[in-house]
């Protein structure tokens, strides 16, 4: 039997696992073969980018959701391929808009996840705390108690290093969170953009986040939240999950590290990660073959691969219905998630783009840029009404020139 | 007899010099001149047909903050890595020439930094620096230098003189080696007449050693200065030019500004930029090396 071999692109979480789905796909596809190339995340666009334009041959490949806005000239549209309609109408909104740019579907989703606070319960029970923080106010309250009571010297770890995505997913989940957007229309930081960075800066300020953190990126955060000697984090949801704050092995917060919503309306940010194909490709049929193993059913019509992440990564799916899976909400409740809550959360979550003009082609640009200036506000070197103007003004810089 | 003799041995020298001249073309001078091309263009990944864009992207990258804070963040860094393996590097020559026992072993051991590729050196100073575990917080810790564990990549300053220490490392043995050579070069009568006149040994480290070690640091100073104009790995793996800009140099924002947001003509036109830098600094240099007589 004709055998067609497809390259397929991808970063380097859980390779392992990455290599058992491939194993599985070309166990139910004998005709097609697949040669994983694993790029660091840290270099995967920048090297996708110069692939692509080397005319270097690849198939299939996971996406940012961020750099959408610039690879959709070469990506290739999925809305024509056979069952596109039919997954895309079952996506949660998050994934759905995440992957959508003009109007055309890009990819299928790897995952999707949304920004919580993940907390310390055993601190904030010996701290007399009854609940996680349900205002910014009482978050710098509970910050406040728990540093005074000697727990721990700085209660707060952020994950504010840029590496794939950093401190400024974390404002935009805070901007969403007291129901506003970071820049306005004319690209102006609005009022809510402001109040949550003069809020994050005092903690700094105060004492209560800490410095060192400036520079850790979202998985060093995770990492030093769980050695327990931090209250909160506000991250990525998978970062409660079994794989990080609640390993048993590895954190010493397991089985104390739950996700709580964000303060105020409890309004927040979500990212989907997606698996597409270059319009170049001459392996199209194949690579969507792939691609729909992946990022959405087998053959059988289950959402195999996705309900694998969820208990091999604690990675969360892209569509409605999944959570129901005996399986995958058995390995949600072993770390202490609700899969209802998990499910509505996510069903809820805005996208970025909601948020901040994340699909414009100068966003990452501007991104990193603006993650710069948050370092700079956090560590006091910059007012943030100074920083906030500085954000403006790259912003608008940037989308003259992108015009 | 003898021209015919003269003119085939030169066809055979040209023809010899050939393979030699179109690599260099191809992979030298070619590519420059693309950059250069494509410092002209519209050229932005994601946002369709291209086309001549005059000076636009010479003047975006004039105008943009961050172009100046990476130019002078290059310059500093230059400077004081130069600096600082010139200092160390000529340091460790002198020592090595004054008949230190074990001298030749001590040689074979300064030279290894050099033998390590520039991203191995980025990852073990990564490790060194590192917040929690790093080598640098325990032996200061250990010897109560500092009160608790310190984020030396955190602060704008400390990050920079961090990267600066961690490239000049890395530079330190070509420096050894090209000076200890020229010192062992200088005649051992020179410093033997000066003591006889009594020149004490500063006097004759100014006067003799100096003077005629003008060369050897000159290749040292323009080599290194041409290396960190250009210095890449260290920035790229220990800070990705943050916190804020504060190690943004500019070959890491060329290779952002292209490769990472797909602003391709800004990019180039960012690296013709640099490169017309580290001309003119190497031209300047030796000129006033020409004019010291060093560079004879």
């Amino acid at each position: 039997m004709a055998q067609t071999t497809i390259k397929f692109m991808a970063w380097n979480f859980q390779v392992e696992t990455v290599q058992e789905f491939v194993k599985q796909f070309e166990a139910e596809n004998p005709g097609i073969k697949v040669d994983l190339e694993i790029i660091p995340s840290a270099q995967y666009a920048a090297k996708i980018q110069l692939m692509r334009n080397a005319n270097t041959s690849f198939d299939g490949l996971y996406v940012f959701d961020h750099v959408l806005g610039q690879w959709a000239s070469w990506l290739e549209p999925l809305d024509g391929y056979e069952g596109a309609a039919e997954l895309k109408a079952k996506m949660l909104p998050l994934a759905r808009q995440s992957m959508t740019f003009n109007g055309k579907l890009y990819g299928l989703p790897y995952f999707t996840s949304y920004f919580g606070i993940v907390y310390n319960d055993k601190m904030m029970k010996a701290a007399g705390i009854a609940a996680p923080p349900k205002t910014y106010a009482e978050w710098t309250e509970q910050a406040k108690k728990i540093k005074s009571a000697g727990l721990a010297q700085h209660p707060l770890i952020w994950p504010v290093k840029h590496t794939g995505w950093g401190g400024m997913w974390i404002m935009n989940a805070m901007v969403a969170s007291r129901g506003g957007k970071l820049l306005d229309a004319s690209l102006n930081v609005t009022p809510e953009g402001l109040a949550s960075l003069k809020w994050w800066e005092s903690t700094y300020r105060d004492g209560l986040s800490d410095p060192n953190g400036i520079e850790l990126d979202p998985n060093e955060s995770a990492r030093a939240f769980m050695t327990g000697n931090y209250y909160t984090n506000l991250t990525a949801s998978f970062f409660a999950g079994a794989q990080w704050a609640n390993d048993k092995e590895k954190s010493k917060v397991a089985g104390s590290a739950f996700l709580a919503p964000t303060p105020e309306t409890q309004a927040t940010v979500g990212f989907a990660r997606m698996y597409g194909i270059n319009s170049a490709s001459t392996n199209k049929k194949e690579a969507w073959a792939i691609i729909k193993f992946l990022g959405a059913t087998a053959k059988s019509g289950d959402y195999v691969t996705p309900k694998q992440w969820v208990q091999k990564g604690a990675l969360t799916w892209g569509y409605e219905g999944v959570e129901k899976d005996p399986a995958v909400a058995a390995s949600l409740k072993s770390w202490g998630a609700d899969p209802e809550n998990m499910a509505a959360n996510l069903k809820n979550a805005l996208a970025m783009n909601e948020v901040v003009p994340f699909q414009a082609p100068w966003y990452a640009e501007w991104e990193l840029f603006a993650n710069g200036v948050l370092q700079n506000v956090l560590a006091g070197r910059v007012k943030p009404e100074d920083g906030a103007a500085q954000w403006t003004e790259k912003a608008k810089q940037l989308a003259a020139r992108y015009k | 007899m003898a021209s015919s003799a003269l003119r085939r041995s030169d066809f055979l020298l040209r023809v010899l010099n050939t393979p030699a001249i179109l690599l260099i073309l191809a992979f030298s001078i070619a590519p420059i001149v693309y950059v250069f091309y494509l410092s002209f263009q519209d050229l932005r990944i994601g946002m369709g047909a291209s086309g001549f864009a005059g000076l636009d992207n010479y003047r975006f990258a004039l105008e943009d903050a961050s172009v100046t804070r990476a130019i002078t963040n290059t310059l500093y860094f230059a400077a004081l890595s130069v600096l600082l393996a010139t200092l160390i590097g000529l340091g460790i020559a002198l020592l090595l020439n004054s008949d230190m026992p074990g001298a030749g072993w001590l040689v074979s051991a300064i030279v290894l930094p050099w033998a390590i590729p520039e991203i191995v050196n980025a990852l073990m100073w990564q490790w060194i620096y590192n917040p929690t575990y790093g080598a640098l917080n325990g032996i200061l810790y250990s010897f109560g230098l500092i009160p608790d564990y310190r984020a030396w990549l955190s602060s704008p300053v400390s990050a920079m003189h961090a990267v600066i220490f961690a490239y000049a490392w890395k530079l330190v043995p070509f420096a050894v080696i090209i000076l200890y050579a020229g010192l062992t070069a200088i005649p051992t009568e020179y410093y033997e007449a000066a003591e006889i006149d009594g020149a004490g040994d500063v006097a004759q480290f100014f006067h003799i050693t100096l003077p005629l070690l003008a060369a050897p640091l000159g290749v040292v100073v323009l080599f290194c200065m041409v290396w960190s104009m250009r210095a890449f790995d260290i920035v790229y793996l220990l800070t990705r030019g943050g916190p804020g800009d504060g190690t943004m140099v500019l070959s890491y924002f060329v290779f952002a500004k292209a490769f990472e947001f797909g602003d391709v003509g800004a990019g180039a036109a960012v690296a013709c930029l640099l490169a017309v830098m580290t001309f003119v600094l190497t031209g300047l240099y030796m000129r006033a090396l020409r004019n010291t007589g060093g560079a004879q």
